[in-house]
């Protein structure tokens, strides 16, 4: 006969490890609380006809979070045995749901979890004891070492029938006798590796040093690591397309398809794998970092600066992995807890100049300025200004007004367990290559077929190329920004595939790509505006599925050409307004309407903190709570 | 007293918590309420957020949400 078993315990107190323990799967497990946001199913792998279902964490089932609904409503559905997961390091918290399940009248048992850590401090509990308080088996357990799981389904099988039900009367003063009972330390507990460990990790002073260390940790090892197995990848496709076309020339086929097969789908393909060692050590390190409970101390030192435009600390771990690849930065916005707080930080992390970015700056830094290191590092401020203006803006705007994690529990630094990490990378990776590959090799096949197709069908001149055509009829856009010329358009066409293009673009259509700018300004306007302006391909799906929206998809691409816009046009104007001197008024004065018209935006202030649009002085919802 | 003003390494009481409803029932969740003994333990760098313990919990707060929590020395 079947039983069903469902998993029931406060946020992180070890529930995925075991459920992914019982079912043998994967699950993700992430040191932080709502991390399992939906329930899970799947059969005890020892015995089949027994379900586990794996409930998302919850504190009390009477709350309102969704969460907690959500378990609720679980338990009591349908002949559930609950296994109570408590965290042993934290009885006395963890037991407040106990007391609830109990009134509940369901079978149960009740798992201490994290045993392993209690013998290593010292203290121990009497289960015995427990036991008899609650009147439910009681069995301690260590799902991270896999042991007492056997004793722990035997006792679950065998109270399967037999609904139980207490009311502790006066519940906390139950929890508190009962935790007197049955807690007890043998030895001092020495200062747990953990708080050593936070003494520099979470120091006032000493902490950011070390995140920006780690930050950049990750950045290099992403950037070097995976750039080395990337390039001996591209390599390898390199030479695979030169091989298959020497074949297909041999053969006699047409130039065209020969163009196709290694332009197109060969070097498509070739740009999705040469990505994929990059992702993997990103995601590596990312599991680790979360799994750990670093991800958490990070939050925690930066929360302060971020939330001037409405973000945490997890948004700015996303911002410094995008100075890597956007793509990275933005499946790092996945460890960002609100919604609306991930949807900015998405938006936000392109403007951050990433690899393929910089070197784009500095081969035009290299032909224009001499190779000045000023101009490039002068970007890397830029696109911070940038984001703090532009966020700011944004954030105004109640759609991006995300609930601060105002509470946030600091878990204890704990060593992940590669069950869950290769798991998740295992996962994440072949969600990548599928999904985003697609999208990435179908844009590099349209470019392709864009510049070796023009009006008179397949052609090797770039200025018979439909491609030719798109630019010039687009130049007049970026007239204003101070490079309306057919080439330099074209090189913005083909950056949407990669942001590296620009060099080659430039370098096929112009043999003195300096001569393309008017003026110095012009020239930093036109690195502006590729800094800014939306992301390539590849980091654009991973913008669309990560967002779910194509709603806010198209928000997004709308606010980062508008937001790259208008700073090349102030960049540009500035450098306008020096050479012609300010006589030239009408843009003088639509450069300085747009900055007031910012400043206006940003500095607004309403009534109090949960409508600063509305301006008023009497607010209109709530009225703020007053002071102690 | 705030909570938010108390020096870090002394333990308090705390009176009243006068946060907005979503965020004291989260504090309440995690053992933070009216009557309970905490220690403060850290403040982040830029002044925000604070870090208490609670039993055996460690909570950040946000400093505006601490400023909103009453408290008093136990000696």
């Amino acid at each position: 006969m079947s039983i069903d078993l469902c998993l029931a315990g406060n946020p992180n107190c070890g529930k995925t490890t075991l459920y992914n323990l019982l079912t043998g799967k994967t699950e993700k497990v992430g040191n932080r609380a709502g991390v399992t946001v939906e329930s899970k199913a799947g059969r005890y792998k020892k015995d089949k006809t027994i379900t586990v279902t794996d409930l998302p964490g919850a504190y009390s089932l009477k709350s309102g979070s969704s969460d907690e609904r959500i378990a609720a409503k679980h338990i009591l559905s349908s002949s559930q045995t609950v296994i109570n997961v408590v965290d042993g390091t934290n009885l006395t918290r963890n037991l407040r749901l106990t007391c609830e399940l109990t009134r509940l009248n369901v079978p149960m048992v009740i798992a201490i979890n994290f045993s392993d850590e209690l013998q290593k401090t010292g203290v121990k509990i009497d289960a015995a004891t427990l036991s008899e308080r609650f009147g439910v088996p009681v069995v301690m357990i260590s799902a991270r070492k896999n042991t007492g799981i056997d004793q722990l389904m035997t006792a679950a099988v065998k109270n399967a029938r037999k609904p139980h039900f207490i009311d502790p009367y006066k519940t906390e003063k139950f929890i508190t006798e009962t935790v007197e009972k049955s807690l007890s330390v043998t030895r001092k507990a020495d200062e747990m590796f953990t708080d050593k460990a936070d003494k520099i990790l979470m120091h006032r002073i000493w902490g950011i040093p070390v995140f920006v260390a780690i930050i950049f940790g990750v950045y290099f090892l992403t950037t070097t690591v995976g750039g080395f197995f990337g390039d001996k990848i591209s390599g390898i496709m390199e030479r695979f397309g030169d091989f298959i076309a020497e074949t297909l020339k041999q053969s006699g086929a047409k130039e065209w398809f020969i163009g196709l097969i290694t332009g197109a789908l060969i070097k498509g393909v070739g740009a999705v794998l040469a990505f994929l060692p990059q992702i993997l050590v990103l995601f590596f390190l990312l599991e680790i970092i979360e799994e750990s409970g670093y991800l958490a101390r990070a939050a925690f030192l930066m929360d302060g600066i971020m939330e001037k435009i409405g973000l945490g600390g997890k948004s700015l771990v996303a911002f410094g992995v995008s100075c890597g690849c956007a793509v990275s930065g933005i499946m790092t916005t996945r460890t960002v807890d609100d919604e609306k707080q991930r949807r900015l930080t998405v938006y936000l992390s392109p403007f951050m100049p990433c690899g393929a970015k910089t070197a784009v700056f500095a081969w035009l830094t290299g032909l224009l300025f001499g190779g000045n290191p000023l101009i490039c590092a002068s970007l890397y401020f830029l696109s911070i200004i940038t984001v703090a203006i532009f966020g700011a803006i944004l954030h105004r705007l109640n759609k991006f007004r995300g609930v601060s994690g105002s509470v946030m529990e600091i878990p204890v630094l704990r060593a992940p367990s590669f069950r869950g990490v290769f798991g998740a990378l295992k996962d994440k990776t072949a969600d990548f290559v599928l999904k985003a590959g697609s999208v990435i090799f179908l844009v590099s096949a349209v470019i392709w077929f864009l510049q070796s197709f023009g009006v008179n069908g397949y052609t090797n001149e770039v200025t018979e190329s439909f491609l030719f055509i798109i630019g010039d009829k687009i130049k007049f856009l970026f007239a204003p920004l101070g490079f309306g010329n057919w080439q330099a358009s074209v090189a913005v066409v083909t950056s949407a595939v990669a942001k590296e293009a620009v060099i080659q673009t430039l370098s096929m259509v112009s043999d003195n790509p300096a001569a393309l700018f008017s003026s110095g300004f012009s020239a930093y306007a036109f690195m502006a505006f590729i800094l800014l302006a939306p992301p390539c391909f590849a980091a654009l799906s991973t913008a669309y599925r990560e967002l779910k929206s194509g709603k806010d998809f198209c928000f997004m691409i709308a606010f980062q050409f508008i937001a790259a816009y208008i700073v090349a046009f102030v960049i540009n104007g500035i450098g306008e307004i020096i050479k012609y001197g300010a006589t030239f008024l009408p843009l003088t004065i639509a450069a300085v309407g747009l900055i007031i018209s910012i400043i206006i935006l940003i500095k607004r202030r309403g009534c109090c903190e949960n409508c600063s649009m509305c301006g008023r002085k009497q607010c209109r919802t709530k009225k703020a709570n007053t002071t102690i | 007293m705030r909570l938010s003003e108390i020096k870090t390494g002394k333990t308090v009481k705390i009176v009243t918590v006068g946060c907005d409803d979503g965020v004291k029932e989260k504090l309440q969740n995690v053992g933070v309420a009216a009557g309970v003994t905490v220690k403060a333990e850290r403040v982040a760098p830029l002044g925000t957020p604070i870090e208490i313990k609670c039993g055996n919990s460690r909570i950040a707060i946000n400093k505006a949400q601490a400023d909103k929590i009453a408290v008093e020395y136990v000696d």
